[in-house]
């Protein structure tokens, strides 16, 4: 299982349109899960409307919070994301077996076994997390909390028997600023989380288009990335 | 998610469930939780029973799963029957189980003084005993989850935090969980539920104190300043040992943790006496003493 999970604070502003971009995962079979960290929860703001967007694309969840829910808000979407995945492979295969139309249609003691089924591959299916963290002036208040956040987050993945990994990204980054930049690679250590935005440095525009297709890339290992020291200021000054 | 299953059924509310035809009358709501809404309700016969109702039936259904490999020691099953209605179209789960007539553990404490911790603490850790004896931790442990009826006969209740040694954590409580503190992985063990256990118990003797700590950046959280709350506050020192062998994780078998505990049984004064009982005391001193003079006076000639 692999997943995309974007936080940021607005809108984009500049590259790509991110809601083809998450469309375009949603085709390569990635989900994208966004998370709008906004001051007003509720405000019917245009960055609110562009995660709500950029979520239904990329076939995933959405929601918009303050950011002293961020991590509560975390792992209550990695967990029913899962889930609903989990559901929906079992359904498909119920659906081919024994022609069932929907689970909830079932008797009692089969509803038990497909549970039984789908919680051990809750549990032991592999699960990788791409974060995609917005990095733009605005949140540079914001990074040490989603640092807490994402090592809460791991602590999770890190104790199921399935092999779970995250990695980050942050945008915007690269020499144009219009891209994202790997700020870890897939891991489940926690020591990794530490320090993760200590050297970024907070700037410009809010490229979310194309970091997205940039980390799905990534996560699809589509293309190899670029040797540390051969393109500089793409990636050197992101790797840790 | 909003559905017809969340909403507060009303007193006389008849449930039909759809497959073993059971009938059940609503008398009041006992409770909500993150997962579902609890209920009295009447059955056919008339008697009391618990009822816990779900929109999300996988979560419900996971529970039930539980709770039905489990054995209990007082050879009962826990879940009496499970089934399903449908309400304005849609899909509600449900199951019944016994009433516990109580009220929560930190209600109880504060009603009827910390004296008490000490008893219910080791009805508390028997249940989790029994449990990880049988492979499984509680998890979710706090003090809502944990019913005290008349005469301080402890319950716990909420089965659908347990999960098989080794595995990740299906639910947990922040103040509870040993996570949160930054003191252990989120991995279902013997230890995780004694880490709770004595949260539970800190937090039943020195909440003010504990939400303060709670309260910190989750930088500023860690083992360490627990333990360092555990060694100021005065109140806790009765419960010192115990604790901090909790908290680091240091008790070995599962019979550990119930020793312990046990061993402060023998201590003279475990935590400063409330009036009524000092004052108790004193009369039953007073009275073995004149027992004690008229054994003189009349038994020896
Ligand atoms: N270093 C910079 N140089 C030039 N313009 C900047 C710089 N930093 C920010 N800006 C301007 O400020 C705007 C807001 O910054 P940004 O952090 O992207 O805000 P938000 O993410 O809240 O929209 C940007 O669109 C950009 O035009
Ligand atoms: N058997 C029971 N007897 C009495 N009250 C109960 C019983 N089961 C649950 N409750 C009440 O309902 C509340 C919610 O039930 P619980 O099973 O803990 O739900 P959740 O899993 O959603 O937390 C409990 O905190 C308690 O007050
Ligand atoms: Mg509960
Ligand atoms: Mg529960």
């Amino acid at each position: 299982m692999k997943q995309i999970l974007l936080l940021t604070d607005g809108c984009s502003n500049c590259g790509m349109n991110p809601v083809a971009a998450a469309a375009q995962a949603y085709s390569d079979g990635i989900t994208v899960n966004v998370i709008g960290i906004l001051d007003d929860e509720h405000g019917e703001s245009e960055g609110a409307r562009e995660v709500a967007e950029i979520a239904a694309a990329g076939g995933g969840m959405s929601r918009n919070v303050h950011v002293r829910r961020l991590s509560q808000t975390m792992q209550m979407m990695t967990q029913q994301t899962v889930a609903h995945t989990i559901q929906q492979v079992v359904n498909r295969q119920l659906q081919q077996v024994f022609g069932q139309p929907q689970m909830e249609q079932l008797a009692p003691q089969k509803k038990a076994a497909v549970v039984q089924v789908m919680d051990e591959l809750q549990e032991t299916s592999g699960l990788r997390i791409a974060l995609l963290v917005d990095s733009s002036l605005s949140m540079k208040a914001k990074l040490k909390t989603v640092q807490e956040a994402i090592a809460d987050l791991l602590l999770n993945l890190r104790a199921r028997r399935g092999k779970s990994e995250i990695c980050v990204f942050h945008f915007p980054a690269g020499s144009d600023g219009q891209g994202a930049g790997l700020l870890l690679d897939w891991t489940s250590d926690l020591a990794a989380v530490q320090r993760l935005f200590a050297d970024v440095q907070s700037r410009g525009v809010t490229p979310t288009g194309n970091a997205l297709l940039q980390v799905l890339d990534y996560v699809l290992a589509r293309r190899v990335q670029p040797a540390v020291n051969e393109e500089r200021g793409l990636w050197s000054e992101y790797v840790v | 998610m909003s559905s017809w299953c969340q909403l507060l059924l009303r007193e006389k509310t008849i449930i039909r469930g759809k497959w073993h035809g059971n009938r059940y009358e609503i008398v009041r709501a006992l409770g909500k939780g993150a997962n579902g809404n609890v209920y009295l309700v009447k059955t056919a016969d008339g008697s009391k029973r618990a009822l816990k109702i779900s929109a999300e039936w996988q979560v419900l259904q996971s529970e039930i799963n539980v709770l039905q490999t489990l054995h209990f020691s007082n050879g009962h099953r826990y879940v009496l029957d499970a089934d399903e209605f449908e309400l304005a179209g849609e899909l509600c789960a449900f199951y019944v189980m016994k009433w516990v007539d109580g009220c929560d553990l930190r209600t109880y404490v504060q009603h009827h003084g910390r004296d008490w911790l000490v008893p219910l603490g080791t009805q508390m850790l028997r249940q989790l005993r029994e449990l990880h004896l049988q492979g499984y931790a509680f998890c979710d442990l706090k003090a809502e989850n944990v019913l005290v009826e008349r005469h301080g006969r402890l319950q716990l209740i909420d089965y659908g935090g347990v999960t098989a040694f080794g595995r990740s954590l299906r639910q947990y409580t922040e103040q509870t969980d040993r996570g949160f503190w930054r003191a252990g992985e989120r991995i279902a063990s013997a230890d995780y539920d004694w880490f709770a256990f004595a949260m539970i118990c800190i937090d039943c003797i020195v909440p003010k104190s504990l939400q303060q700590l709670a309260a910190k950046p989750h930088g500023e959280r860690s083992l360490a300043t627990l333990l360092q709350l555990v060694e100021q506050e005065t109140a806790l020192v009765a419960l010192r040992p115990f604790l901090r062998g909790a908290l680091r994780g240091r008790f070995g078998s599962l019979d550990s943790a119930l020793v312990a505990w046990q061993s402060m049984r023998r201590q003279t004064t475990v935590m400063p006496l409330p009036k009524s009982f000092s004052s108790w005391l004193k009369i039953t001193f007073a009275c073995s003493i004149l027992l004690f003079i008229c054994t003189i006076l009349y038994v020896i000639p």
